[in-house]
């Protein structure tokens, strides 16, 4: 489904991508880890055709996606669907107007179809009767809710999550968590999770990629996690450890 | 921390009796200039909170009680929008409860004068969430900026004292770069030493570690401990990392549901009954907290 070549990525001299390979599986919840600073958020940036690699190959369903124009990446981008860290709603505007935002802007659909993608999506994330209210009246938890109804809404193949439970309390952080394992079994979708948080990977991720310092360090399944060697997924763990 | 409040610490407080004496004569021997809302019989603690109240347009907080000695840390935890900024607010003389007693390195502080206030705002540090740094400052310049206002100390003074504070913090390097150009973490650790750099007795941090990934934030949370230990500080801490807050905290509060729910010690705090406490701590999606 997704497919990473020796990719490589330098800022004014500084080499934060140094060739990074490895490949995501259809249906897959994938756990992308490592410390500040290490890549992780390069590296989806490329993948959304955001930033291109210095060198190195991208593959999406089998197409080579790497080096494409702006308006070639389009309908490349059109498969995925971001969730950034921060709800991100428009503050201006009601959940169901957020949430029909992207479908009336880049899908010609009818608006009764609107509407009923508007209704599905917010039942996807278990909202029900705030449709009409602003992104203030709602917990930050909500908000979040409503930000990947707004992602689910355009039907993506490919959901890219960049730090979702960064900063939120321990309740927020599994129900977040679970909201995008239950979202990705019950779309069928392909989910890359940039994440700092080793419990919430542990919990719901087939495979973790560890990358440290612009590499990938370790990957595999929870449980091969679990028994890694490896200086910093041991740290790793050691947090998950600590906060139990 | 008061037997009052925290019953399950009495055999700790106790104990400690002769300690808290002479924390309190060392302590109260370091407030300058004339300060006639001090109350002998509550300036023991260096932060005291007695009976405080307050109702804003979405929430209250109600009957919040607690009391933190020198070289102690209580760590707030909840969930968002229950308070825990409030408290510290509270504490930092920036939020006037409507009712209650909050006494703050032996000043009552809603009580006193705003001369007497300020004098006691200098012995308070606080860490912003977001640091609040000047953008358009150096390091450098980050931490001269209270010792000039503050201190009137000479340059000489000011060169030295921002050099021990940012090798304290391992920032020395990065002295003459502005905030943009160094990490989230180094962001963080620039505003612990700010917050350090008028040697306050109480240090607020307010979630200090947030955003951070958790090897990072472990070795900042080691660092508050260490210049904690340094400077024999009172800490009070917000924070949402579990494994943060155990790694900090001599005691544990909960703001929820309006009140501080104190969990006691870490070790405590994982043993705790109240249902509200359990599910927050453990991350339980079931439970008396709604989402």
């Amino acid at each position: 489904m997704i497919e990473f070549h020796n990719l490589k990525k330098s800022f004014s001299g500084r080499e934060v991508l140094k060739g990074i390979t490895f490949t995501i599986g259809e249906g897959e919840i994938i756990f992308v880890l490592g410390t500040s600073g290490t890549g992780k958020s390069v590296l989806l940036k490329n993948l959304v055709g955001l930033l291109q690699p210095d060198s190195g190959e991208i593959y999406i369903d089998g197409e080579r996606v790497d080096g494409k124009s702006e308006e070639e990446y389009l309908p490349v981008r059109r498969k995925c669907g971001m969730v950034f860290q921060h709800p991100a709603l428009f503050d201006s505007m009601t959940v169901f107007e957020n949430v029909a935002f992207g479908l009336r802007k880049h899908f010609n659909l009818p608006e009764d179809e609107v509407v009923k993608r508007v209704h599905e999506s917010l039942a996807l994330v278990r909202l029900e009767n705030v449709d009409q209210k602003m992104p203030q009246e709602l917990s930050y938890g909500m908000q979040k809710r409503v930000s990947l109804a707004r992602t689910v809404a355009i039907r993506p193949k490919i959901l890219l999550f960049d730090e979702p439970t960064t900063g939120l309390d321990p309740i927020t952080t599994n129900a977040v968590n679970k909201l995008i394992y239950d979202l990705s079994r019950e779309l069928n979708v392909t989910s890359v999770v940039v994440s700092h948080d080793m419990h919430c990977a542990l919990d719901i991720a087939d495979r973790i990629i560890v990358l440290d310092q612009g590499l990938v360090v370790a990957q595999g399944t929870p449980s091969e996690m679990k028994n890694s060697a490896v200086p910093l997924v041991v740290d790793f763990l050691a947090e998950v450890d600590s906060a139990y | 921390m008061g037997r009052k409040t925290l019953q399950g610490i009495n055999s700790i407080f106790i104990d400690r009796n002769s300690l808290k004496t002479k924390t309190y004569q060392r302590s109260a021997a370091k407030i300058v200039g004339p300060a006639p809302a001090f109350c002998d019989h509550i300036c023991m603690y260096v932060v005291k909170l007695k009976n405080v109240s307050i109702q804003l347009d979405d929430f209250c907080l109600k009957n919040v009680n607690f009391e933190l000695d020198p070289g102690e840390s209580l760590v707030l935890i909840g969930p968002s929008g229950q308070g825990k900024t409030v408290l510290l607010k509270i504490i930092a003389g920036l939020l006037q409860p409507n009712t209650g007693q909050v006494i703050v390195a032996g000043l009552d502080i809603y009580k006193a004068t705003p001369a007497e206030r300020e004098m006691m705002l200098y012995k308070v540090g606080m860490l912003f969430q977001k640091n609040a740094l000047f953008d358009s400052l150096t390091c450098y310049e980050n931490i001269a900026f209270p010792l000039r206002e503050v201190k009137k100390v000479d340059e000489v003074t000011i060169r030295q004292k921002v050099e021990k504070f940012l090798d304290a913090v391992g920032l020395l390097h990065a002295i003459h770069l502005f905030p943009h150009e160094i990490s989230g973490g180094m962001q963080k650790r620039l505003g612990i030493a700010r917050a350090l750099a008028l040697d306050p007795e109480i240090v607020l941090y307010d979630d200090p570690t947030a955003g951070l990934d958790p090897i990072t934030s472990r070795k900042i949370a080691a660092m508050i401990l260490e210049l904690q230990k340094k400077n024999n500080s009172a800490n009070i801490i917000v924070t949402n990392e579990m494994s943060r807050a155990y790694q900090l905290a001599t005691y544990i509060g909960m703001v929820i549901e309006g009140e501080l729910v104190l969990t006691g010690s870490p070790a405590e705090t994982r043993q705790n009954t109240d249902p509200r406490v359990k599910q927050f701590i453990h991350g339980q999606l079931s439970g008396p907290l709604q989402q």
